[in-house]
């Protein structure tokens, strides 16, 4: 018997510190699945549409917007789980990526 | 981020050395891995107790309902560290309005990595700045954009000046290690040297000088940015004041963020006063370096957790860390976008297309030349080359 994913649902709320979120999904010709692409932060859903051509217009046919807001959205994944130990880095002296710091 | 003294003048910082060693990693795959991982910028909160009108941020001083609570912010670091980012810089909004930021430091350093902090460093008392230096903190960047009357102004608070020279004096006397965030406008260049004076004094060496993003409230002040005469000015001020003071025996250490038509600026800077030999050698060292790092070696999380390519762009988000770990969004290169932003040098357009340098630049800023409306893969409006610098023979990267 195949066991059943345990999903917990993500709170909903606002997904945009100002404005508002929008989903995005594209799909780059016509016998291909819609692709989610992440979102795009932009006042209604013009704006949001403007915004998804400039970045992806280059490669899709269709793009479609979504209200953040209104996807309901069950997954394996919890964020507000208890953290686990993490090992710490045995490697700090390698090089690394200071990048900002 | 593009260290001028250690191109200039071998100086030896921690990290930079590294970074732009060409031979080190090489033969490690560990290490190779850890340095293609990105540095995460966390935007902790959206909440300031200051008004600056260049916030890329767009911070508020009303707090935002869902920020990351503390449990989340150590699930992210988790996180972050099974990936094997190397740094995570704490930012905001400001991040020390965040009464949990020592214990997130402190749990960023047990994970194994490094903490950094960004702030406007007004908060910074004593017995905060010595909580984060115990809990483990590596670095404090503080900006301060302009002497007293224009920072303050820039700031939107009366003495704002004063607190951050005051917070930074506060982490040098922890031991903290501390350098300026000087972002340059038209408005507070003239000002620059009068700064860093300032802060030489006081005992800082650290100094990193930002080019202005558009993004967050900066996206209205196009009209105050440097055009290409000012900007080249500038830059050649920086390394004419950072190879003097090498010269001097003053080590300090400076550093250029946000435009890497610098990198391609410090080549030809090389080869003017120095030699063709100099110019490849610093060009050796930015080629393993990269160019603009955005969607490769710098990424961003936002404060309600969605992640972007860099913590300007803001407008646009590959995934909410709450749906999926950092480490499957970032490395989804079925996105099409990540996947061409990934490969620029071979999509630039325009003066990009045929530019010597656009494998230690990748044609610099996405966001300013969607701004300006040169398209997605179009060139930086801020680039201040010229024409035969940017057609020359380009210099050759295996000159060390
Ligand atoms: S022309 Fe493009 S690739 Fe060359 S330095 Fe300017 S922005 Fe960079």
């Amino acid at each position: 018997m195949v066991e059943r994913t345990e999903r917990r649902r993500i709170e909903d709320g606002d997904r945009a510190p100002n404005g508002r979120e929008w989903e995005l999904f594209v799909r780059s010709d016509g016998s291909d699945p819609m692709r989610h692409v992440g979102s795009v932060r932009a006042a209604d859903a013009e704006g949001a549409y403007e915004l998804a051509t400039r970045l992806f217009a280059w490669h899709a046919e269709d793009v479609w917007v979504c209200p953040s807001a209104a996807v309901t959205r069950y997954t394996t994944h919890d964020l507000a789980e208890d953290a686990p130990t993490v090992e710490p880095s045995t490697d700090s002296e390698e090089p690394r990526n200071r990048e900002w710091s | 981020m593009i260290s001028v003294s250690t191109l200039l003048c071998d100086h030896a910082a921690d990290g930079n050395r590294l970074r732009y060693d060409v031979d080190i990693g090489a033969d490690n795959p560990v290490s190779d891995r850890k340095q293609r991982r990105p540095v995460v910028v966390w935007n902790t909160t959206n909440r300031c107790n200051l008004k600056c009108v260049h916030c890329y941020a767009g911070a508020q001083s009303e707090p935002k309902a869902a920020e990351l609570t503390t449990a989340e912010g150590k699930r992210l670091l988790d996180d972050l560290a099974d990936y094997g980012a190397p740094v995570v810089l704490f930012s905001g909004g400001e991040p020390m309005v965040r009464e949990d930021l020592a214990e997130l430091v402190a749990y960023a350093a047990e994970a194994g990595i490094r903490p950094v902090l960004s702030t406007n460093g007004t908060l910074l008392t004593t017995e905060r700045a010595r909580e984060l230096k115990e809990a483990g903190l590596a670095y404090a960047g503080v900006s301060v954009d302009g002497l007293a009357e224009r920072n303050d102004e820039f700031r939107g608070v009366d003495g704002a000046f004063r607190a951050a020279v005051e917070g930074i004096e506060t982490c040098l006397d922890v031991g903290l290690k501390t350098g300026l965030r000087y972002t340059v406008t038209r408005q507070n260049v003239e000002d620059l040297d009068g700064v860093v004076d300032l802060l030489t004094d006081v005992g800082l060496d650290r100094f990193c000088f930002y080019h202005l993003s558009y993004s967050g409230r900066g996206e209205t002040l196009d009209s105050v940015d440097l055009d290409a005469d000012e900007r080249r000015d500038v830059v050649k001020r920086i390394c004419d004041r950072t190879v003097r003071s090498h010269r001097e025996g003053e080590e300090i250490e400076t550093l250029l963020v946000g435009n890497y038509a610098d990198a391609a600026y410090i080549v030809e800077y090389a080869r003017r006063e120095f030699d063709e030999a100099a110019a490849r050698r610093v060009y050796a060292r930015l080629a393993r370096n990269g160019g603009d790092p955005t969607g490769e070696r710098v990424a961003a999380v936002d404060c309600l957790g969605n992640v972007h390519p860099t913590q300007f762009w803001r407008t646009y988000s590959l995934g909410n860390v709450r749906d999926r770990p950092f480490g499957d969004i970032w490395e989804d290169e079925s996105n099409p976008l990540l996947r061409a932003v990934r490969n620029r040098p071979e999509n630039l357009t325009g003066k990009c297309a045929d530019c010597r340098y656009r494998e230690i630049c990748h044609g610099g800023s996405r966001l300013r030349a969607l701004a300006a409306d040169n398209g997605l893969f179009g060139p930086d409006p801020q680039c201040y080359l010229d024409a035969d610098e940017r057609r020359g023979a380009r210099p050759t990267a295996d000159a060390d």
